[in-house]
């Protein structure tokens, strides 16, 4: 579990110092720092600049990066990750986990001399320009990478361990992903507690398989029609429940972020299904940092985590915005969010 | 909709008709800068507090004054009092009109009412405060409903508080023609005319109000200091 995150020149946070617990419901309005928080999370457990582009993706940007040649180009790819687009202070995140110990990402450009470019292409022409690295520091092991570009084409190099941390938002809820963990568990056969866990939920769901669909496999569940019924087609809510219990599931002693969690869940479910991800966490001992607008959800969640046994393990983090501009992060104990969503106090 | 008020200077009464009576306290003697709203009921103030907290709004608040009843015991009830802030985490006042302060929390103090305590009988409500506001207006069925309450056995009633409610309820249910059975939430409403908000049974009251913002900024921790000091 990580206990605590610090955040240096990272996106919209000068500095941040914070302490985590087992289960954090993070909030907050647009633009003050809530995604830009978890992609924290997610970028520091990976262990190549490529993770970078994935998030790069997931926000919008398109998968093909085309490199026009000139150092501005290269550089404005990266300088949404440093703090007022400042990228002459390198980025530096670092968590403190109490199985896997200290990990720290320093992202910056290397020196100018180290690193020389000739593109060929049409109108040929030579410059040099500081490759960006990414240095991992794992319990004081260094691994360094770097995205480089070689043909005109990305290309990334080294490599370090990944931590394991699994991200799910609105447009990452990766089938391949849902089908992996899967198989891992009917591996170990262990399928059985996801199917228990989705049907304590989704009645209607008796089992669910792995079938292969127009030569893709895919989770299929059993409705109790005559034919099973690919999950994604089912329900929303059910495919996304499913893709968060496959998350913590299969990422035992993980820590598992999830965006915008309400989306696509039946208000009357959240109850159900927020206490059914808690208890499957406290079990694989999985952290979870999960956002949402929702105060439905809030008032759900709030009586389960201010419960005797994990209100010391739980919290409510508000990302707000300071006098100076900055994005702060400030912590809410789980007994003050259940009184405040108790009264209907606005909390988010 | 989800939504809480607050502001550099809360009051919190027990109820909502304390809510209204603050309010509308503070319109008819034109007292500003105070936010006030309600716990609903005297055993909420710790949680109420706790749930404060979580507010975005919260670290704007400066200082916070508890409103309740005495009831039948002033002791009894400020305890009570006491041990819900001090579960909330909150800073504890010793006594009544003393100003409590903690790093990191809102200043805190608690207001009895009846304030002043009468001398003749410590004991009472925001009925017991008010009373006399009412019956200025209403001196007939006012010596009337002394006359019933004596009559039926009310003033025999062990509890202090529950005579002068019942009090208020057969006087304004005797004035109010329309509607009898009004609600003593719907009575300080300055249009019905049916308490006198700038009787001097009020004064004292209003006068924390009115000081509450510089009595929590100042060093003197105790109203009545405060107060001789600054001569008010």
């Amino acid at each position: 579990m990580i206990n605590r995150l610090e955040l240096r020149n990272f996106r919209c946070f000068q500095h941040l110092d914070l302490s985590l617990k087992r289960f954090n419901i993070l909030v907050g309005e647009s633009g003050s720092g809530k995604t830009a928080f978890m992609e924290s999370l997610f970028i520091l457990g990976g262990g190549s600049p490529e993770i970078y582009f994935r998030i790069r993706n997931w926000r919008g940007y398109s998968r093909n990066v085309t490199f026009t040649g000139t150092r501005d180009q290269y550089q404005s790819l990266f300088r949404d990750l440093f703090y007022r687009f400042n990228q002459e202070e390198g980025v530096v995140l670092r968590s403190v986990d109490d199985r896997y110990g200290s990990r720290q990402l320093d992202i910056a450009y290397g020196e100018i001399e180290d690193y020389g470019l000739d593109l060929e292409g049409p109108s040929p022409h030579a410059f040099k320009i500081s490759p960006i690295n990414f240095k991992w520091i794992i319990d004081g092991v260094v691994h360094n990478t770097s995205a480089s570009i070689k043909e005109g084409k990305f290309s990334f190099s080294g490599a370090a361990p990944v931590a394991p941390v699994s991200y799910y938002n609105s447009v990452n809820l990766s089938v391949f992903e849902n089908v992996s963990a899967f198989s891992s568990l009917s591996k170990h056969y262990r399928a059985d507690s996801l199917v228990e866990a989705i049907a304590a939920i989704y009645p209607q769901v008796k089992g669910i398989t792995l079938e292969l669909v127009s030569g893709d496999a895919v989770l299929c569940a059993d409705v109790g029609l005559n034919e099973k019924v690919p999950i994604g087609e089912l329900s929303g809510g059910i495919s996304k429940f499913a893709t968060y219990a496959l998350g913590i599931l299969a990422n035992p002693r993980g820590v598992v972020l999830i965006d915008e969690i309400e989306d696509g869940v039946y208000y009357k479910n959240m109850p159900d299904v927020w206490r059914s991800l808690v208890a499957m966490a406290l079990r694989e001992e999985v952290q979870l940092i999960v956002s949402t607008h929702s105060y439905e959800f809030l008032q759900s969640a709030a009586p389960i985590l201010a419960r005797e046994e994990i209100a010391k393990e739980s919290q409510l983090l508000r990302a707000e915005i300071d006098k100076d501009g900055n994005s702060v992060i400030r912590k809410i104990a789980a007994p003050a969010l259940e009184a405040a969503t108790s009264r209907d106090f606005e909390v988010r | 909709m989800p939504g809480q008020t607050i502001g550099p200077y809360l009051i919190l009464g027990e109820g909502n008709r304390d809510k209204l009576f603050i309010e509308n306290l503070c319109q008819n003697r034109t007292i500003t800068d105070l936010t006030v709203d309600f716990v609903k009921g005297n055993d909420n103030f710790g949680d109420h507090l706790t749930g404060l907290t979580a507010v975005p709004d919260y670290p704007t608040c400066r200082a916070i004054l508890l409103v309740s009843d005495i009831d039948e015991s002033a002791a009894d009830s400020f305890k009570k009092i006491k041990v819900q802030i001090g579960d909330a985490g909150f800073p504890v006042p010793t006594s009544p009109l003393s100003m409590a302060e903690k790093a990191g929390f809102p200043s805190l103090a608690v207001l009895m009412i009846p304030h002043p305590v009468p001398a003749t009988d410590p004991r009472g409500s925001l009925e017991t405060l008010i009373t006399p506001a009412i019956e200025s207006l209403f001196a007939k069925q006012a010596g009337c409903v002394s006359t019933m309450l004596k009559c039926a056995g009310v003033m025999s009633w062990g509890k202090k508080s529950s005579q002068d409610k019942a009090r208020v309820r057969c006087l304004t249910s005797t004035v109010c023609e329309d509607n009898p059975m009004i609600g003593l939430h719907l009575c300080f409403d300055p249009k019905k005319h049916l308490i006198n908000l700038g009787h001097n049974c009020l004064d004292e009251v209003a006068l924390v109000l009115r000081h509450f913002p510089a009595w929590s900024r100042s060093a003197h921790k105790e109203w009545a200091d405060w107060r001789r000091i600054n001569k008010v």
